[in-house]
């Protein structure tokens, strides 16, 4: 009996809520006049940047640490139409509107205390499109033709055609200091010492990084934005983990988390609702979606066409042969039908997601949810499809059978995403109820990303795409690009090319609206991927502090704006004024 | 060894750890009859419900019977540890006694490729080739029987030369026996009773580097779920799930503790200095 | 004496060298392709050619090989992170200190720890104390060394709070006093050294054992007991200098683990260090930095094989002997 109660004991302490005491949650309202400066934010990070270097980096983490030290000319606002002015203080279309004058800020400094002048912008475009460099953000530049600095202050940006995007093309990217990369080559830049002791021009100054471990900024004095920010010091704290990323979260350690699981973050909404934790969990339309995509062609055929890819379409279009399962319409409706997407939504991300039915991402101008073709969950309509196209279970072991071949396929994932792993799960047994024998597979990144999707060696995937804020499928779809790496289906169509193209030349937002409109009913209807959920973004963030605004552009971008009353400083925050 | 048996179940701590693997061999075979439940019948109304009458150990984040799934878990655990572990001793005796006994250049070139092999501590050579292929359960077995039998050979290796040097084994040499009967009469003797203990030792440590592999998400992969896969979604429920990764944590431990055991008492029987 | 050291450290160069080579052909021969780790669909067309060629790795791997190796040769240049752009060297000079204050404590605490248990459950082999020692120790021995981490966390992070549940020092470690820093310290390492250690601690018990009753039941020790010599001289100038040379080689084995790291503490506790290093040029196909973890890795396995050995044959003369008529 004792040694039960022991063991009892122990499995009480390990259940119970992490209850923690000296709970303080402030509920006053603060206004303008309340703001003070000072304290520190301690960011958790699941992984550690690569590179600091804006021109050079491609991971999240990197990404977000950037946006705190760098600044661009122009910032996208909320409704991702129009833009506020940081670098740059106004612009101007010319009346053909085939350029864009700028006129920048003449009171920004680089960390180093050099002056920031138009000559930066103009190294920073010349490095962003110099092919050695492959920046990531390359697809924006390719209708400018030129970037011209008249003076010190005044830049113009030349373009080849009108497009509805000219802006956003010009201002993305973020501007690097010219008189400190000016004697590295483009194909050297990935190696370039700036990249860990990065000087930007933005709110936060770089100071420390021990690898593996944190990176420390702290308050830039000279920042041009008068009396911000208002926070001294920002460290990112690395832990490449979600379970200790969010332990750290609950005893404290970090004040601020990004990417939290659903499963931890309906606890935290709960313990908040409750009074029972000071950190406050938020959470809003992200930026990332999970989709199946359908393999429609024929693996050997396709290995065939791609040796012979230099020899022009015709050819081409009669080597492809589809794929024995998926090259068909209605199987990949049926299946479709099959898979209860509202169910695997709100499991796999305790309704922290949205069912998605068609490619455009919900944060975008041009999603219309009107212009989708529709599957809901119907088994039954599913089995007739199939039965339509001759799958029939001829054996009677339960699986679908057509002449000689089985319904069997492989979906893979990559590992380590346990929403992905969870969803894969549930589709193995909801079509197992439609007599598909589904096997889930799941595929270490490098092998999935670097070797199966890019050579179509695969029946299915279950993958997520992380969206920018301009809508551009052509990688994924378009018939030019079908031999690259990202366009895995093989799904083309000159309907859509056609669309496509309309769309992202249309001058006129109504009438890419409409161009838009026809591409989502198209691959919804067409269904190369099967879209499963779009996520929200789930964060939580310590309550002491104030005026935290958070939207679909992410969760950085007004850092400078966070404060922190006196009284509700901790350990951390005097520490540091020592 | 019928006598060996009576002798094994007289030991009170061999005869626990013949317990403990006699069941778990009994739950590998037998699972379908054993297991309460389906193991992978998903039921969406009973996510994370921690031990009641129903579900014994509580189910995991699908609903699924956490207790079945160990019980089917031991099948995937077992049937992956004891192949791998059987290849990694049948190399290990052959290489050790041919490095020991003949000597020379092919004790060079094997204690090399065992050096060679052993570069790497073995979750970090695993990581290495299990990264490198697609992780499933053959590569798995394959991985951990080609990684785990240096150290037998070295035993067995080291083994052999100290009883090369003894005395009566030198006068046998010496007497002008051949080496096949010195083989017989005086090495193998001697060296059954490591390689007994360290067969245990393997068999456990390969139990736990599966686990360790599976953790990694790098080992077995679901829905087939070995208790090393069982633990790792147990991880991510740490916090709201405490069952899963403390009763399969359990389950793995009482099963090596079964199998050390058992190796301990066998080693009493089989070697020759402990049995008058 | 000096002679068997200087053979032993010549015999070891070939076995480095053929280990990487293999490592090198492994890795390059796999599957997947390490350039589309660095592609993402805005990228223009030819940036696939443009990395490759950036990583070196359109050369027939032949050339390749030859490249790498006359580098570090001449340069003691290992190439640079694919991912990062680094120099591999500094990211693994970065992360050998962690690595090493971890599994130096560790391997310090657990050899030590479970070396004195195992000889003190040797001479009262068959007590009570034997007994329970036996018992506990199996069971460290019998658990995943995570799950015991697991455990520790949900215990003394999750629930009560007392310690840090990830990194090596808190935020403001610099800000604080000498004293405090070593404190902070101590708590982030509490946990994961004890982890480590115990199991560790475990395998040098079961080792530590097993050698010393072998050693106190051996005939010469019988003999010296016949002899008349006391008990008190027999196990602890006979018995003991016998039963320790498995354990220094094992010991030697253990050094390895000094210079990569324990990869799964590393991810239970996220800590900083060799592991994860490992673990993340694996996941990335980051080849520079797999070539030069391995390297580290083979240098320090030969090292510690050969102190091992060197040990052994001043332990135990008879190895020596053996060796030199060979």
């Amino acid at each position: 009996m004792k040694k039960y109660l022991t063991l009892l004991v122990i499995l009480t302490l390990i259940t119970c809520d992490s209850n923690r005491d000296n709970i303080k949650r402030v509920g006053k309202i603060f206004t303008e006049k309340d703001v003070v400066d000072g304290g520190t934010l301690v960011i958790g990070i699941n992984g550690e940047p690569e590179t600091l270097n804006p021109l050079t980096a491609l991971s999240q983490p990197a990404r977000d640490v950037i946006s705190l030290i760098f600044r661009r000319l122009a910032d996208i606002n909320e409704d991702l139409a129009t833009f506020s002015p940081q670098l740059a203080k106004n612009w101007e279309f010319s009346p053909d509107s085939l350029s864009i004058t700028f006129t920048l800020r003449t009171d920004v400094l680089w960390h180093d205390g050099v002056r920031f002048t138009s000559k930066d912008v103009v190294f920073t475009y010349n490095m962003q499109t110099d092919p050695l460099l492959a920046w990531d953000g390359i697809s924006f530049k390719e209708s400018i033709t030129s970037v011209e600095s008249k003076d010190d202050s005044t830049l113009v940006f030349h373009f080849n055609h009108k497009t509805q995007t000219m802006l956003m093309d010009a201002v993305e990217g973020y501007i690097v200091p010219e008189h400190l990369l000016k004697n590295i080559p483009a194909n050297k830049m990935h190696e370039a010492n700036f990249n860990r002791q990065p000087i930007g021009n933005g709110p936060f100054k770089y100071i420390k990084w021990k690898t593996q471990q944190s990176i420390s900024l702290i308050k830039f004095d000279q920042y041009y934005k008068k009396g911000k920010p208002h926070l001294d010091r920002v460290i990112l704290k690395v832990i490449p983990d979600n379970v200790n990323l969010f332990i750290q979260l609950l005893s404290g350690e970090v004040d601020f988390v990004e990417g939290i699981l659903p499963r931890d973050f309906t606890r935290l909404i709960k313990d908040w609702d409750k009074g029972k934790i000071i950190i406050r969990p938020v959470s809003f339309l992200g930026r990332q979606y999970d989709f199946i995509g359908w393999n429609l062609i024929c693996p050997d055929s396709y290995a065939e066409a791609l040796k012979k890819s230099g020899e022009g379409k015709p050819e081409i279009d009669k080597l492809l042969k589809p794929h024995k399962l998926f090259g068909n319409q209605k199987v990949r409706a049926a299946l479709t039908m099959a898979i209860d997407r509202e169910t695997i939504t709100e499991v796999v991300n305790h309704g922290m997601a949205i069912p998605m039915n068609g490619p455009i991402p919900l944060i975008l101008w041009a999603y219309n949810e009107k212009a989708n073709t529709v599957w809901p969950y119907n088994p039954e309509l599913a089995k007739k499809y199939l039965r339509e196209e001759g799958w029939r279970d001829s054996d009677g072991d339960g699986i679908l059978d057509k002449g000689n071949t089985k319904f069997v396929f492989e979906m893979i994932t990559n590992s380590g995403n346990i929403r992905r792993e969870q969803a894969l799960t549930m589709i193995q047994e909801q079509l197992r109820k439609i007599n598909v024998e589904m096997i889930p597979r799941v595929v270490e990144p490098g092998l999935l990303y670097g070797r199966m999707l890019p050579l179509k060696n695969f029946d299915a995937a279950l993958i997520g795409w992380n969206v920018g804020l301009k809508a551009d499928f052509s990688p994924l779809f378009h018939s030019s690009t079908l031999f690259t790496p990202f366009h895995f289906t093989g799904f083309y169509s000159k309907k859509y090319d056609t669309l496509e193209e309309a769309a992202k030349n249309s001058t006129n937002r109504n009438t890419a609206q409409k161009y838009w409109d026809k591409i989502a009913e198209l691959l919804s209807t067409e269904l190369p991927y099967t879209w499963l959920y779009y996520k929200l973004e789930c964060i939580a963030i310590h309550s002491r502090f104030k005026n935290i605004k958070f939207d679909k552009r992410g969760s950085y971008i007004q850092i400078e704006d966070w404060w922190i009353p006196k009284e509700e400083h901790t350990k951390i925050d005097k520490i540091f004024e020592e | 060894m019928k006598r060996h048996i009576s002798k094994l179940w007289h030991d009170r701590s061999s005869r626990i750890g013949l317990i403990i693997v006699g069941i778990v061999c009994i739950c590998a075979v037998f699972a379908p009859i054993l297991a309460p439940q389906d193991p992978f019948a998903q039921n969406l109304s009973k996510i994370l419900k921690p031990p009641s009458l129903h579900n014994l150990l509580g189910t995991d984040f699908y609903g699924r019977d956490l207790l079945s799934r160990l019980i089917y878990g031991s099948r995937i655990s077992l049937t992956v540890s004891i192949i791998a572990t059987s290849i990694a001793v049948f190399i290990g005796i052959v290489t050790g006694l041919f490095a020991g006994f003949i000597g020379k250049w092919l004790d060079q070139i094997i204690m090399r490729t065992v050096d060679v092999l052993l570069g790497f501590p073995k979750l970090f050579i695993l990581l290495l080739a299990v990264g490198f292929g697609h992780p499933s359960i053959w590569l798995t077995v394959f991985v951990l029987s080609l990684f785990s039998w240096m150290e037998i050979a070295r035993i067995v290796r080291g083994e052999v030369i100290i009883v090369k040097e003894m005395l009566y084994v030198k006068s046998a040499i010496a007497l002008g026996l051949s080496k096949k009967r010195i083989l017989m009469r005086h090495i193998f003797p001697n060296v059954i009773g490591p390689i007994i203990v360290s067969t245990t030792l393997l068999i456990g440590t390969v139990i736990l580097i599966e686990t360790s592999l599976s953790f990694l998400g790098l080992g077995v992969q679901p829905p087939n779920a070995s208790w090393g896969t069982i633990l790792n979604q147990g991880r991510i429920d740490l916090v709201g799930g405490w069952w899963i990764s403390t009763f399969t944590g359990i389950v793995v431990v009482i099963t090596v503790v079964g199998f050390n055991l058992l190796g301990d008492g066998l080693r009493n029987i089989f070697d020759p200095k402990n049995s008058d | 004496m000096i002679a068997y050291t200087l053979r032993r450290l010549f015999g070891a160069i070939p076995v480095v060298f053929i280990g990487i080579t293999i490592t090198f052909l492994i890795i390059h021969l796999a599957p997947g392709d390490p350039t589309l780790c660095f592609l993402t669909p805005t990228m223009s067309a030819g940036s696939q050619e443009i990395i490759i060629e950036r990583f070196g790795l359109n050369n027939p791997i032949y050339v390749q090989y030859f490249k790498w190796l006359y580098r570090i040769i001449s340069h003691f240049d290992f190439g640079n992170s694919f991912n990062s752009g680094r120099p591999a060297s500094d990211i693994i000079f970065d992360a050998l200190p962690s690595t090493l204050l971890l599994t130096g404590l560790s391997l310090i605490f657990g050899s030590i720890f479970g070396t004195l248990l195992g000889i003190l459950s040797a001479i009262y082999k068959g007590t009570s104390i034997d007994r329970f020692l036996t018992t506990i120790m199996l069971f460290f021995y019998s658990m995943p060394a995570f799950w015991i981490g697991l455990m520790l966390l949900s215990l003394f992070a999750i629930k009560l709070n007392l310690l840090p549940a990830s990194q090596l020092i808190s935020v403001f470690h610099y800000q604080l006093s000498i004293v405090a820093r070593i404190f902070d310290y101590v708590k982030h390492l509490i946990l994961p050294v004890l982890t480590l250690g115990l199991a560790i601690s475990a395998t040098f018990y079961r080792y530590a054992r097993t050698s010393m009753i072998e050693s106190l039941n051996s005939d010469y020790i019988t003999a010296a007991k016949a002899r008349g010599i006391k008990r008190r001289k027999v196990i602890f100038t006979y018995g003991l200098r016998n039963a320790l040379i498995p354990l220094i080689s094992l010991l030697g084995l253990s050094i390895p683990l000094l210079f990569s790291g324990a990869v799964i503490i590393e991810v239970v506790f996220s800590l900083p260090g060799m592991g994860r290093v490992m673990v993340n040029a694996v996941l990335s196909r980051d080849y520079p930095i797999i070539l030069a973890a391995s390297t580290l890795a083979f240098i320090s396995v030969t090292i510690g094989n050969m102190l091992a050995d060197i040990a052994y044959a001043v332990a135990d003369p008879r190895i020596r002997f053996k060796e030199n008529y060979n």
